[in-house]
């Protein structure tokens, strides 16, 4: 074991690791935010009961639940050049991503969209809402409460799950470290310090999930 | 000279047999996951906290970092930590290894916690060890519990161990791109891995589906498992 760790020749790069986090975080956002709003599409797709509907957006859940974003990404970006269609790579992951989290989402707020139970939705039918309207007044506000925990959860993966990008030369954390280690080629520093990078957006993504849950309890 | 890029029948072989790596792989990683996952998770629910503190530090920081960051570590680290070459497999396999610790470490700890503390003091009252109150009366009905959601991540792994494929372990997804590299058609194989790929893991959920949702108590099972439960520790 005659490995002597010399972080002094890593704190020149520091700068490119916290761009490199830029991007991940930037992706991971990006990804989220869309993935989630066509999760929510898709979860009324599916809990519909018009088939036409629910027969095409349970095939596209099933597909990217059940492949891997790498498959997804390769697929995406080496995959359309067969046909002459080039994607830049930055664009490839965050599409990658928004499809992948939308099938993911939406399965997460089917099962909240469900938790609201029955006798809510004959409630406001006697009351003369309209769909429209119990899904916004009624279903919405309490499937909220319980969906933020596994979208938490959802959107750590999603961070975590952003370093498969580096795969495809998207120059986020784990491709910035990729790169440095080549260059210093101290590879366990270089790892401890984008892990610990990782461990705390996602230690405070937890954090503040906790502290957001706890206002809601009275 | 003409290039060859037609993908023929011997080909396709070739990325089953990626595939069947690719099981392989991931049954021996959950295997040995699940072995390091249950001690983790017992030292999860220890009254002792040293081994909390531990094996939560353990489960965080697995947990935290991805699984890309995890396998270069121990492919490019630990060689240089150690001294010693580790081929990809064994890379391949402790990386996922660890990283299916500390989730199933996770998934053990709600299952212990599931159980119900009168049977444990139940077991207590009848003089039984700790080791005979585990092994006899805990174990068997936080399994019940640690089961789906373990086959769950069982079908994640599946899919996570495509990753192994960056670090040179030659399974499906990397036979795909040798395969690629010689015929020039990345779409239609990365088409046929990804429906290798679906097709694997959704019979694998429906069978999942299936299993565990016939054996969850409804009215009719209650009494039955009522008494089948109870018959542990009476």
């Amino acid at each position: 074991m005659g490995y002597k760790m010399m972080f002094s020749e890593i704190t020149p790069y520091f700068i490119d690791f916290l761009k490199g986090l830029e991007i991940s975080l930037i992706i991971s956002i990006v990804g989220m935010l869309f993935g989630s709003f066509i999760g929510l599409l898709a979860a009324f797709g599916k809990t519909s009961s018009v088939y036409i509907i629910n027969l095409p957006v349970n095939i596209y859940v099933e597909i990217f639940r059940n492949s891997p974003l790498l498959i997804q990404m390769y697929l995406l970006y080496f995959g359309l050049a067969q046909f002459n269609i080039q994607i830049p790579a930055l664009t490839v992951a965050i599409i990658a991503l928004i499809l992948n989290n939308g099938a993911y989402t939406a399965v997460i707020f089917q099962t909240g969209i469900n938790a609201v139970r029955k006798e809510q939705h004959e409630a406001a039918y006697a009351l003369g809402m309209t769909y429209f309207q119990t899904i916004r007044y009624i279903v919405l506000p309490q499937a909220f409460r319980i969906v933020i925990p596994p979208l938490t959860n959802q959107f750590i993966s999603i961070f975590l799950f952003s370093s498969v990008a580096s795969t495809i030369a998207v120059s986020e954390l784990t491709y910035t470290t990729m790169n440095l280690e080549a260059i210093t080629l101290r590879s366990f520093e270089i790892f401890i310090i984008a892990g610990t990078l990782y461990l705390i957006v996602t230690t405070a993504i937890s954090f503040l999930s906790r502290v957001y849950e706890n206002s809601f309890k009275y | 000279m003409q290039l060859d890029t037609v993908i023929y029948w011997y080909d396709w072989l070739f990325i089953l047999k990626g595939a069947g790596i690719t099981l392989f792989l991931s049954l021996n990683a959950m295997g040995f996951g699940s072995m390091l996952g249950l001690i983790i998770g017992v030292m999860r629910t220890s009254k002792l906290s040293i081994l909390n503190y531990f094996s939560w530090i353990y489960t965080s920081l697995i947990r935290g970092t991805p699984l890309l960051i995890q396998l270069f570590l121990v492919y490019y680290g630990l060689p240089v930590f150690f001294g010693i070459n580790i081929s990809a497999y064994v890379t391949a396999l402790v990386g996922l290894a660890v990283y299916s610790s500390a989730f199933l470490a996770e998934i053990v700890k709600s299952g212990l916690q599931a159980v119900d503390k009168g049977q444990k003091d139940a077991a207590k009252a009848l003089g039984m060890t700790y080791l005979q109150e585990f092994r006899y009366v805990v174990l068997p009905q936080a399994l019940k519990v640690i089961l789906p959601p373990a086959f769950g991540f069982f079908i994640q792994l599946i899919k996570d161990s495509s990753l192994v494929a960056i670090i040179g372990f030659i399974e499906l997804t990397r036979s795909g791109r040798m395969v690629i590299a010689r015929t020039y058609k990345p779409f239609t194989i990365y088409f046929g891995i990804m429906f290798i790929y679906f097709i694997i893991c959704y019979v694998l959920s429906i069978i999942s589906r299936k299993y565990f949702e016939t054996n969850r108590i409804n009215k009719h099972t209650n009494l039955k498992t009522l008494k089948m439960t109870t018959n542990k520790v009476i």
